[in-house]
């Protein structure tokens, strides 16, 4: 089933970190071959948050600020 | 403490708090993109994993409900007016079903339908949250109806007599007293234990202001609890209050106890549930209203129920408010509505406007559980009431002819009257079980044929303040016998007999 | 002139039937007429000794019930002062009792608007601390420290999964 996978990040990926995300995305769906959408909003400070077929991972700094002020 | 300096040791004693608590961990949301934002309710596509009435998070601490589940898209109801969210906004699932905290703090408090305070007292503490949708008790764990709801009422609990854990109707035209028919009940548990609900749908503010100062000023707030979504709340709200007001009231159930819900009204609750149906394209039937409306008063009536001892032997009393338009009970709502409940009490404009408050049409009003749920001393003194009004209404149209008629015709007509009379009371004045047995038993018996019929409501008055003072010993008999005596009756025929006695200016002076 | 024996004698006589018939005819009769009126006047004077006693005995059973009533009435009065000070004072300890829980009302209201207030405020300031930071650490972010947050939110991201 192709999957809708949006990986944003606050700034452009270097190679090294395309790499990282390459990895990471594959072990969350479990397949070898990854496509992806990559996003840059600085909105989101620093971090990056990946949403497969609208599942949301979150790891913004954004995100993390959020959770800290509405606990 | 409005002028406290904010120091950075501030700064760092508050984030301290927060950050201990601070799990710096990723938990995967669902989520979904809003496609369209109108009239409160948002279309967002995505959220694929989402439930049926789950919350959705809109962003800015807004809430939304997901009513609609549709293969590419999810239709959620705004519970607030979320005036930030915009077309392309991330909102997420929250995993939780829509729930309400529940507390026994809760005796006292105006709320919402989410749980949020609205009496500005700062917030209760909750001892559990439980989901708004319900299912309701089996049919193993009931009891039938067996104890009495005093309304305090004459007309009411002499011959429509509703019991703990029925369904009784309260259906009228708008200004036939209703509301005050709920709120006197209200007012007459303060003695009998029971806690009330009151959920205001879609009503006028000013009113449940009032209604709110009057409950105080009578110390019946202590025991009631008002659930709130009025006419300027959004329709999701006005659509949710019941089912808030229900979840509380259960969650005194679960402790054994006895509640008395009001929902008033549940017309309005009807109008906002086709208002939010239509919005979400949900398509429509008989006036208008969505295909399961019924379903959405049944299963809500349902939890309204007596349960047995092994359940806690609590019960939830449903007093639901409809109103008719031009007394049409045979409209769709009204026609539901009674075919649900178990019974209604009917009220009507001619009657109201002929000064016969409360504006009953003892006819038409009913009560399914009938004399099961009604004290021995009350069967015994209401028993040819019913038959005595009837014939009586027969008979009214000829009273204009009073003078042309044969003897028994006449006796008929002045029983009747007088026995109409004294049924009438004041909504706000609900009389104990004792006294309204004395009352009623003196018009049957045929003690006030010989009294003018413009004084009845003072004698009835009058009648009381002596039994209070001179005769309490006889009321206190009755109320912990629950039957009258063959003595107990003599001494109420010495006792009107005596107090008749005692005001001949009442008596008919026969004219030659 | 000779006084004849004989005519005398017969006058006397005369007089003497006459004063005899006389008797019979008026004394006696007015002999009992008198009797009555003296018997009636001494029985009128008998009644009305006993009218007068009577009256005397009136008087004192008057005089009597006055008595009587007047302490009675004292003791009415008596039991209604005292009714009416113990009112005064069962009125007087309602009211401090009422006064008493509109001053603890009073203060809880109070204590529960500073305790709002105090909530609503703390809750802004933390808000706008957020947003402060937010900005800041925004702007503050080299490329350096941007790769470390990527790093360490993906591994982040793996635990959750």
């Amino acid at each position: 089933m192709p999957q809708n996978i949006v990986v944003t990040t606050a700034i452009e990926l270097t190679p090294e970190a395309r790499g990282e995300v390459d990895f990471a995305v594959s072990k969350l769906t479990g397949e070898s071959q990854v496509n992806y959408e990559t996003k840059v909003d600085p909105q989101i400070i620093g971090g990056v948050r990946i949403a497969i077929n609208g599942r949301v991972y979150d790891a913004t700094v954004s995100a993390k600020l959020e959770k800290l002020i509405n606990q | 403490m409005a002028n406290k300096k904010i120091s950075s040791s501030d700064i760092a004693s508050i984030f301290d708090k927060k950050l201990k608590n601070w799990r710096p961990q990723v938990e995967p949301r669902v989520a979904g993109q809003v496609t369209s934002f109108g009239d409160g309710v948002v279309v967002a596509d995505g959220l694929n994993d989402l439930k049926a009435n789950e919350l959705v998070d809109l962003g800015n601490g807004a809430m939304g409900v997901a009513l609609n589940l549709n293969e590419s898209s999810v239709g959620i109801v705004a519970l607030d007016e979320a005036s930030h969210l915009k077309v392309g906004q991330m909102v997420y699932g929250t995993g939780r079903v829509l729930s309400i905290g529940v507390g026994n703090e809760l005796l006292g408090r105006v709320i919402d339908p989410l749980g949020k305070p609205q009496d500005s007292l700062g917030s209760y503490k909750v001892e559990s949250y439980q989901p708004l949708e319900k299912i309701a008790p089996g049919v193993m764990s009931r009891q039938s109806v067996d104890q009495p709801l005093q309304t305090g009422i004459k007309a009411i609990d002499s011959m429509i007599p509703i019991g703990r854990g029925q369904r009784e109707l309260i259906i009228g035209d708008r200004g036939t007293g209703k509301s005050a028919i709920a709120l006197g009940t209200i007012l007459n548990q303060s003695d009998q234990n029971v806690i009330c609900v009151y959920v205001s749908i879609g009503q006028k503010r000013s009113f449940l202001a009032q209604t709110v100062a009057l409950l105080k000023d009578r110390g019946a707030m202590d025991y009631t609890i008002f659930v709130n979504a009025s006419a300027s709340d959004p329709a999701s709200m006005q659509y949710l209050a019941p089912f808030a007001g229900t979840t509380v009231a259960e969650h005194f159930l679960a402790q054994g106890k006895d509640v008395l819900i009001v929902y008033d009204d549940l017309s309005k609750h009807a109008q906002a549930y086709r208002e939010i149906s239509l919005l979400l394209r949900r398509p429509s039937g008989r006036e208008a209203y969505p295909g399961d409306v019924f379903y959405l008063h049944s299963r809500l009536l349902e939890r309204a129920c007596r349960l047995n001892k092994d359940y806690g032997g609590g019960s939830i009393t449903a007093l639901p408010i409809i109103e008719t338009q031009a007394n049409d009970v045979s409209a769709y709502i009204p026609t539901n509505v009674i075919s649900i409940t178990d019974g209604q009490i009917y009220l009507e404009t001619d009657l109201f406007n002929a000064g016969v408050r409360p504006a009953i049409n003892v006819g038409l009003s009913v009560s399914r559980v009938g004399s099961a749920a009604q004290k021995k001393a009350m069967k015994q003194v209401a028993g040819p009431l019913k038959l005595d009004l009837a014939q009586f209404r027969e008979l009214e149209a000829f009273a204009q002819f009073s003078s042309d008629l044969d003897q028994a015709t006449k006796k008929q007509l002045d029983r009747g009257q007088r026995v109409s009379a004294v049924l009438n009371q004041a909504w706000d004045k609900p009389l104990t079980l004792e006294k309204q047995v004395a009352i009623i038993w003196a018009a049957t018996r045929g003690h006030l044929d010989g009294l003018k019929t413009d004084i009845l409501s003072e004698w009835e008055t009058n009648f009381l303040e002596y039994l209070d003072d001179a005769e309490s010993d006889l009321l206190a008999k009755i109320k912990s016998q629950g039957k009258l005596e063959d003595d107990d009756e003599k001494r109420l025929v010495q006792i009107v007999t005596t107090f008749n006695n005692l005001h001949p200016e009442w008596q008919i002076v026969e004219e030659e | 002139m000779e006084i004849q024996v004989g005519a005398i004698l017969l006058q006397m006589i005369n007089f003497g039937i006459v004063v005899g018939v006389l008797y019979f005819l008026l004394l006696k009769p007015v002999k009992k007429i008198l009797d009555e009126r003296s018997k009636k006047i001494e029985e009128g004077l008998k009644a009305s000794e006993s009218a007068v006693k009577k009256q005397e005995q009136l008087d004192q059973k008057i005089k009597e019930a006055e008595k009587k009533a007047q302490e009675r009435a004292k003791k009415i009065l008596d039991e209604a002062k005292k009714n009416a000070n113990k009112r005064g004072d069962e009125i007087i300890a309602d009211a401090k009792r009422v006064a008493q829980e509109i001053r603890l009302k009073n203060e809880l209201e109070i204590q529960t608007e500073r305790k709002t207030m105090a909530e609503e405020m703390t809750a802004q300031f933390e808000s706008t601390v957020i947003a402060v930071a937010k900005a800041v650490v925004g702007k503050s972010l080299s490329l350096k420290d941007h790769q470390q947050l990527i790093k360490q939110g993906l591994s982040e991201i793996q635990k959750a999964k």
